[in-house]
Parts: structure tokens; C-alpha cells; sequence
């Protein structure tokens, strides 16, 4: 199955991204330093300092990660009902995840290289797009989900078909306690 | 009404248990079989699912440590929570339809039954069964002893019970627990789950808005503040960075469709097509409630760093100091409940599928047939589970603190890791072997035990969880394409046609 070949193709792409982060010489702050007066809390320090050494790779891994999440919920999908309507949809959202992704990070390497947050809404405008921006981003597939649900996840077709097999398999279990009972058997 | 405040808390939190309590006498009297108590007769309507489906994926953690780890480090584990939107669609896509359509035409009571039936191998079925014990002993003493510590800062502050020890704490939180477990089962454990929803949904909507409220400015001059202190820290990712969070945000996505709390609730809907309402409702409901866990981390950071504040001495006590110094004595009430509703929602979930492991696959893996009497000996187990587990819990809290930690971190990764690729990429591929489903589980645990114990921090702060969840996919489907794809049972093949 080619679905299954391009999964296994993003994996290894993503595998050797983290490989490549793996090796790279981290900067003190990589994964945030203790805060120098109180218990318990972190600080970030320098954001462009700890991405000097990994330069784009985060970009890309989740590049790659949303076009697996496309990929697996395509999966998902049976083959009998992958329509236009299935691909056209989930490539949409996934271009749309993609979109936002794409957002979040140039937004924040704005801030990185201008030093101004541009606050809206409440929050930095990069956080804006990570919070909302990605998390209605996914929703969409689930929203997606379920406005397809008889037309490409569980069709009538399906329906009839599923409760075809369960009348069979229960007919068949009934057919074997009747075979098993001590009349029958002559027990 | 400042003057009654423990005493409007601790009314909250009893009304709350009685209510629990209630519910399991309830349902005793309609669960009549093993199939009655592991799930729930598969008669479940939507919202109850979608409920259910929400408020055990959010567990303690999400009230008590989610809101902690944003004051500790800034936005970096808003990724855990935003990603559940991900995490609910690859649950729905992959898992949700097919599972509940084995659950029908094997009469499966568990995720390790369904692995059995798709993969025909009473080694997997085995390994699954250990893999969710494992992970259940770890989580749920964590659910317990939260429980515990909760129940004790909220009666030690009254006069009637000040001074009680943990130990009794442990006792009366566990004690409801079991009780409403024992008695009902799932059905109990998924109509409390609707309680606990919707009060966890109540109480997101009035702590983000008493949030807001905490500064003249509202959230623009708390994000000001961060700025001016520390600017990563309310930037996208946090102040553990964007491979960290990254990670976690693969781990915790895909990692929902391996979470067998959630995914056996799959199981229990009363018709396939109610999932078109369970998923988008299950989005929604953890949405809302997980803007707690963001709100009061930001905000206890902002009055801590902007000297508003003393600092706290653990960052887990965001949550309670928010609740006890800023919410309206009404609101933290309900949302103290809505504390307990969240652990409980998330322990009875494992108690109920550990019990199952114990009483139920794994002698069938071993012995070829299940129990006899199994709803006699499911009750049994789940008593003996909780003891076990509350026992462990206070143990470690008093002689091994590490140990307890270890384990509770080991499990969404242990579950992640050892079972996404066996279920979701199983349930959706007959080419999928069942010896890379074995190898995927032994070597997921393998890679996480190793790390757990061994104490081992990786680069840029990525989760082990994520490695093992990386290599088990991968080496799941390089073992599969290797091998000559087996027939499948004739009803698994048509099922997966479908």
C-alpha cells in the first residue's frame, strides 16, 4: 500500500531531523536555564542563541509532522471511500495546518530579530497564532470528521454492510450453541 | 462570604463525593455482567462518551501540574494542550470507528481483546495487557496521591480537621473512589465522567475569566510583564524551547490513540455514527477546560516575576494558590471539585482497565479462557488495584519520592510508544505483522524503561517518550513490509474494508 510507504518515508525524515538536533551542539540555555532567584522556575534567555545551532530544522520537522498527521488520517480512511471529496478535503487542512505552522514560526523569528512581541488579544502575536492559530487548525479535521461522516468515513454502504456481517456472526453463534447444546448432541 | 471560604470549598468538594457515591448505587443496580462493568453493555449515548472521552484524557495533571509547568517554564507545554485537537482527530480517524465494530463482533471488553482478535496472537494480547499494567501502577497512585495531597491542604485548613494526615487523606479520596468503581463499574465510572466534565468545562470558562480580571490590564499587561522579565517565556515555545515542546507535541497527538483509557471508551457507544457528534464534542469540552491550565500558569507567573506575589515554593502550587487567593470563595469551590472530578475521572478510567488486564486478559492470554464469575472477581480486582496502588503511592511519598515520578511520567509514553503503531496503524492496515507488533511494545518499553530509570536527559529537552514513540512506528512498519502479510480472520477482513 503506497499510503503506508509515504508514512514510513516522513518518519525516517523526521528521524534523521532529530538525529541532526541530537548530534548539534546545544547552547547552555537549548533547553532553558534555572531562574537565578526563585525556586522552581526557568528562563529562556537568548531565543536566537539557542536556535543558532539547529537553524531551521524545527521549521521543517514540523513541516514534516503535519504532512504525517495528513497522511495517517488519510489512513484512517477506507480505501472504498477515499473520494475527491475525502482528498480534496484533508489536503485543504492540512495546507491550512501547514499555513499556520508557517505563521507561527515567522511571526515568532520576527520578534527574535525586532525584539518587539506585538501583543494582541492578550498575548505576543506568535502565541497567538501557536495557541489558537493550531489548535483550530486540528480542530478542523475533527469538524471535517464529522460534516463527512456519512460521506467518507461510515457511508450507508458501510452501515449496511457492518450490520450484515453482525446478523452473519450472530447467526453463526447461535448455530453453534444450538450444535453444543446436550439435545442436539445427544449428551 | 471571605470568612466562610474552606467552609464553601469543603461543602463544594463533599457534595461533589456524595454525588460519586450516588451515582455508583446507581448504577450497581444495572450492572449485572462482566460486559455491564468493563463497557457498559456498549449502550452509552454520545454526550456521555464525548464527556467521558474528554475528562479521562484530561486527568490531575492537566488541574495540578499543567498550570505548574507554565509558571515553571512559560508557554513550552501549551503544546500538551493545544495538540489534543490533533490528538482526538488521529483517536477518531483511526481508532474510533473500527474499534467499536471488533467490540461488536467479538464481544471485546478491552484494548488487549481487540489486539487479540486483529492480530490473532495471544502474545500481543499478553504483551498489551502488561504494558497497561504497568503504566496503570504508576499513573494511578500519581492520581491517588494528588488526590490525597488535595483532600489534605483543603481539610487541614478548617478547624475541624486541621492537622489530618496524609494517610487519612489517601484513606477518604480512595475510599470514594473505590466505592463508586466497585459498585458500578464503567457505568458508574462514565456517568461520574459526565459530571466531571462538565464541571471541569464550568470551571475553564470561570478561571479564565477571573484570570483576566486579576490585573487592570487583563492578559496584554500579564504577557508585558513576561516580556519585560523573560520574553521566551510567553513566546510560542516556552521556556524549554521549540525541540521540547515540539516533542511533546508528536508525543501527546499521536499518543492519544494509544491511551487505552480513551480509546476503550470507543467501545461504548451505542452506534457507530453517535462518533460524528463524540469527536467534535470531545474537542470542544477538553478545549475549554485546558484554558485553566494555561491562564492561572501565566498568570502566577506574572504576579510572581511583577513582585505582586511572594514566590511559591513548587511550582505545582499555582493552581491552589490562584484558587485560594484570587478566585471568589464560590468558584474555587467548583473548581476544587472539578480538581477532584479530573483525577478521579482519569483514575477510575485505569482502575477500571487495569482490572481488566488482571481478571480478564491475562488469563485468557494464559490459560486460552477467561475467568469464570469474571464480574465477581473484576469488583475484587479493582479493590485490590486501588489498595495496591494507594499503598504505593504513600510509600514512595514517604521513602522513594523518585519512584513515584518515574512511573507516573512513564505512563502516557509507555502507553504511546508500545501501542499507537499496534493500534492505529494495525487497525487500519492488513499488511501490519503481528511480530512487529510484539516488537514495537517490547521495544518501546525497553527504550522508556531505560530512560526512566536511568535517569537520562535528552538533548534540547525532548521527551523519551517521543524516541520510543518514533522508533516503535517506524520499526513496526519496516518489520511488517519484511514479512509475507498473513491472511486475516475473515470478520477482521471485512471489518477493515469497511
Amino acid at each position: 500500500m503506497a499510503i503506508i510507504r509515504v508514512i514510513l518515508v516522513l518518519l525516517l525524515v523526521m528521524a534523521g531531523i532529530t538525529l541532526f538536533v541530537l548530534l548539534s551542539e546545544p547552547s547552555p540555555n537549548a533547553s532553558g536555564m534555572v531562574h537565578p532567584t526563585i525556586d522552581g522556575m526557568k528562563v529562556g534567555g537568548d531565543g536566537a542563541e539557542r536556535l543558532a545551532p539547529i537553524g531551521t530544522a524545527p521549521y521543517w520537522f514540523q513541516f514534516v509532522f503535519i504532512l504525517l498527521v495528513g497522511m495517517m488520517l488519510y489512513l484512517g480512511v477506507s480505501e472504498r471511500n477515499r473520494t475527491l471529496f475525502a482528498k480534496i478535503g484533508l489536503l485543504a487542512f492540512v495546507i491550512l495546518a501547514e499555513f499556520v505552522w508557517y505563521m507561527t514560526y515567522e511571526t515568532y523569528l520576527d520578534f527574535l530579530v525586532t525584539g518587539d512581541p506585538q501583543i494582541a488579544f492578550g498575548y505576543p502575536i506568535a502565541s497567538n497564532w501557536s495557541l489558537w492559530g493550531i489548535w483550530l487548525s486540528f480542530v478542523a479535521f475533527s469538524v471535517f470528521y464529522s460534516l463527512g461522516f456519512r460521506r467518507f468515513i461510515f457511508t450507508n454502504a458501510d452501515q449496511k454492510a457492518f450490520e450484515d456481517l453482525v446478523k452473519e456472526t450472530k447467526s453463526t453463534q447461535a448455530e453453534n450453541i444450538t450444535k453444543n447444546t446436550p439435545e442436539t448432541t445427544g449428551a | 462570604m471571605e470568612e466562610y471560604r474552606q467552609m464553601i470549598i469543603l461543602t463544594c468538594v463533599a457534595f461533589y463525593m456524595v454525588l460519586c457515591i450516588a451515582v455508583g448505587l446507581w448504577a450497581m443496580r444495572r450492572t449485572k455482567d462482566a460486559g455491564d462493568f468493563f463497557v457498559a453493555g456498549r449502550g452509552l449515548g454520545p454526550i456521555v462518551v464525548s464527556l467521558a472521552v474528554f475528562s479521562s484524557t484530561l486527568s490531575g495533571f492537566g488541574f495540578v501540574g499543567g498550570p505548574g509547568l507554565v509558571y515553571a517554564t512559560g508557554l513550552s507545554s501549551m503544546w500538551m494542550a493545544t495538540v489534543s485537537a490533533l490528538g482526538y482527530a488521529i483517536g477518531f480517524y483511526l481508532v474510533a470507528k473500527r474499534i467499536r465494530m471488533i467490540a461488536e463482533v467479538r464481544n471485546t471488553y478491552s484494548l488487549p481483546d481487540v489486539i487479540a482478535a486483529r492480530y490473532g496472537s495471544e502474545t500481543a494480547r499478553f504483551l498489551t495487557a502488561i504494558t497497561i499494567l504497568l503504566g496503570v501502577m504508576g499513573y494511578l497512585a500519581t492520581q491517588i496521591l494528588a488526590m490525597g495531597v488535595v483532600l489534605q491542604s483543603i481539610l487541614g485548613a478548617t478547624d475541624m480537621f486541621a492537622g489530618i494526615s496524609l494517610w487519612a487523606s489517601v484513606m477518604i479520596a480512595s475510599a470514594v473512589m473505590i466505592f463508586y468503581c466497585v459498585t458500578g463499574g464503567i457505568l458508574a465510572s462514565v456517568y461520574t465522567d459526565l459530571v466531571q466534565g462538565s464541571v471541569m468545562i464550568i470551571a475553564g470558562i470561570l478561571v479564565v475569566i477571573t484570570a483576566i480580571n486579576v490585573f487592570d490590564g487583563g492578559m496584554a499587561e500579564v504577557s508585558q510583564i513576561l516580556v519585560d522579565t523573560d520574553p521566551e517565556a510567553i513566546m510560542p515555545f516556552g521556556t524549554m524551547g521549540v525541540m521540547a515542546s515540539l516533542a511533546w507535541f508528536f508525543l501527546f497527538g499521536l499518543g492519544q490513540a494509544g491511551q487505552p483509557h480513551v480509546v476503550t471508551k470507543m467501545m461504548m457507544n451505542r452506534t457507530i455514527s453517535d462518533n460524528r457528534l463524540i469527536a467534535p464534542i470531545a474537542v470542544m469540552g477538553f478545549g475549554v477546560a485546558a484554558c485553566l491550565w494555561i491562564s492561572i500558569g501565566v498568570l502566577m507567573r506574572a504576579l510572581i516575576l511583577g513582585d505582586v506575589h511572594a514566590p511559591l515554593t513548587a511550582p505545582d502550587q499555582a493552581a491552589s494558590v490562584f484558587l485560594s487567593e484570587y478566585a471568589h470563595p464560590l468558584l474555587a469551590g467548583i473548581v476544587f471539585a472539578g480538581l477532584f472530578a479530573a483525577i478521579m475521572s482519569t483514575g477510575d478510567a485505569f482502575l477500571n482497565i487495569g482490572a481488566a488486564a488482571i481478571i480478564h486478559d491475562i488469563p485468557k492470554a494464559l490459560r486460552g479462557k477467561p475467568l469464570k464469575n469474571e464480574l465477581f472477581w473484576a469488583r475484587a480486582a479493582t479493590v485490590i488495584l486501588s489498595v495496591v496502588a494507594a499503598s504505593f503511592a504513600l510509600y514512595s511519598y514517604y521513602h522513594s519520592a523518585a519512584l513515584i515520578g518515574i512511573l507516573g511520567a512513564f505512563g502516557w509514553g509507555t502507553f504511546a510508544a508500545a501501542l499507537v503503531p499496534v493500534v492505529a496503524f494495525g487497525l487500519n492496515w492488513k499488511g501490519a505483522s503481528t511480530n512487529a507488533a510484539i516488537t514495537a511494545i517490547v521495544v518501546s518499553l525497553v527504550i522508556n524503561l531505560t530512560f526512566q530509570l536511568g535517569g537520562w536527559n535528552v538533548p534540547y529537552a525532548m521527551s523519551p517518550g517521543f524516541l520510543a514513540l518514533l522508533t516503535s512506528m517506524i520499526l513496526f512498519i519496516v518489520i511488517s513490509m519484511i514479512e509475507k502479510p498473513k491472511p486475516l480472520p475473515k470478520d477482521i477482513d471485512r471489518i477493515m474494508d469497511l
